[in-house]
């Protein structure tokens, strides 16, 4: 028998919805500390 | 078009939804429009490539926000309905050569967590009354595009398959007074022969009433309703026995296994549903590495299922291809 073997935290989610030009809605999710995602995406030279 | 009609033989709702003839089927892999969008490239259906996992309306739905009115009249016994409701792709990853079975355990982790995200806000809706989350996985099961990915589909009644789990639950606990799933699951758990994986929190088996040849069932051990009353170990348990199903599926006749994946939870109505118990099912076409399980006369016209092979044999088969998870 597995004993769940991590008790590892799941990262924080981070949700951010969209409007798709038809009007349908796109959510998408996540998972890390927000500065850490920005500064990734600052690097990327991408618009946060 | 779509609207929804009700057949007054089984008292049961179905959707025509014919603008779906229209859909993308099996494009190549540098066309598939669950892709991100490339830079130069065609755009596709995600415009952005930086996500975990994704939720969108689905371009070619079943049941919509905002639905036409229907292209026919109710007419006595002939009921029409708006096809009202919602439905929602999830993808599992940016990544196109990919399935879940294949993604480490932290992904599945967060997909749990995504699908109780949805279902926490799909059931806000007043129009919902179900929230049904799914896969189709591998063409043999009708799968259109390949891209790793599950739906959901947020009803406006509660579908016949659950409504008939919550007439025999509901039926049960009134004569017994403990909770039919619980009761299976003890039985599973004593008899032992048909589990294939197990940890603290969820069993995964081949129960002893399987209509197909590998049809795991994951359930709590916890008597939990929906994703909503997990707590996290419960979340972790679950990523973790699902991830060693899924590896063992694709172990089984050494490629990646189709199958339609069922998530099963209590209604979104308002209602109480104590005597209901959360659970998995999986129902993988193949009953050998060549032949598949169709749905022929005695299963589609009578209902009644014949399987092929014994749960206990191929749970035993699965179990020995189960092995341990390593979270990172």
């Amino acid at each position: 028998m597995n004993d769940n073997g991590s008790d590892k935290e799941l990262e924080e989610m981070h949700r951010r919805e969209i409007t798709l030009p038809d009007g349908r809605y796109m959510i998408f999710y996540t998972f890390g500390d927000e500065d850490d995602l920005k500064n990734e995406k600052n690097e990327k030279g991408e618009d946060v | 078009m779509s609207e929804l009609r009700y057949n007054p033989l089984l008292g049961e709702w179905l959707a025509t939804a014919t603008h779906r003839q229209d859909r993308t089927f099996l494009p190549p892999a540098d066309f598939c429009p669950l892709d991100p969008t490339k830079p130069g490239k065609f755009p596709t259906e995600v415009p952005e490539p930086d996500y975990d996992i994704v939720t969108f309306e689905n371009r070619f739905p079943s049941l919509k926000r905002n639905p036409e009115p229907p292209a026919i009249e109710s007419d006595g016994i002939y009921k029409v309905e708006p096809s009202l409701g919602i439905c929602e792709v999830v993808l599992y990853s940016p990544n196109h050569n990919t399935t879940l079975a294949a993604e480490p355990v932290e992904r599945i982790h967060k997909l749990v967590r995504v699908w109780r995200d949805r279902f926490e806000s799909l059931e806000q809706h007043s129009f919902v009354k179900y929230v049904f989350i799914f896969e189709n996985k591998g063409e043999a099961v009708g799968v259109t595009l390949h891209h790793p990915h599950g739906q959901i589909y947020a009803y406006p009644f509660v579908p016949p398959v659950v409504a008939k789990e919550l007439v025999q639950t509901e039926k049960y606990f009134g004569e017994n007074h403990t909770c039919l799933l619980c009761d299976v699951l003890e039985k599973e758990l004593e008899f032992e022969k048909r589990i294939v994986a197990l940890n603290d929190s969820f069993a995964a088996y081949i129960p002893f009433f399987a209509r197909y040849p590998f049809e795991v069932h994951i359930s709590p051990r916890r008597h939990l309703q929906a994703f909503t009353d997990f707590s996290k170990q419960e979340e972790r348990g679950l990523a973790e026995i699902m991830k060693q199903v899924l590896a063992a599926f694709d172990r089984l006749f050494d490629r990646s296994f189709p199958y339609i994946m069922a998530i099963h939870q209590r209604p979104s109505d308002g209602g109480s549903y104590d005597h209901y118990h959360f659970h998995i099912e999986f129902y993988p076409p193949m009953r050998t590495a060549e032949k598949l399980k169709y749905l022929a006369g005695s299963e589609a016209g009578a209902g009644m299922f014949i399987n092929d092979t014994l749960p206990e044999t191929t749970a035993e088969r699965l179990r020995d291809l189960v092995a341990p998870v390593e979270w990172k």
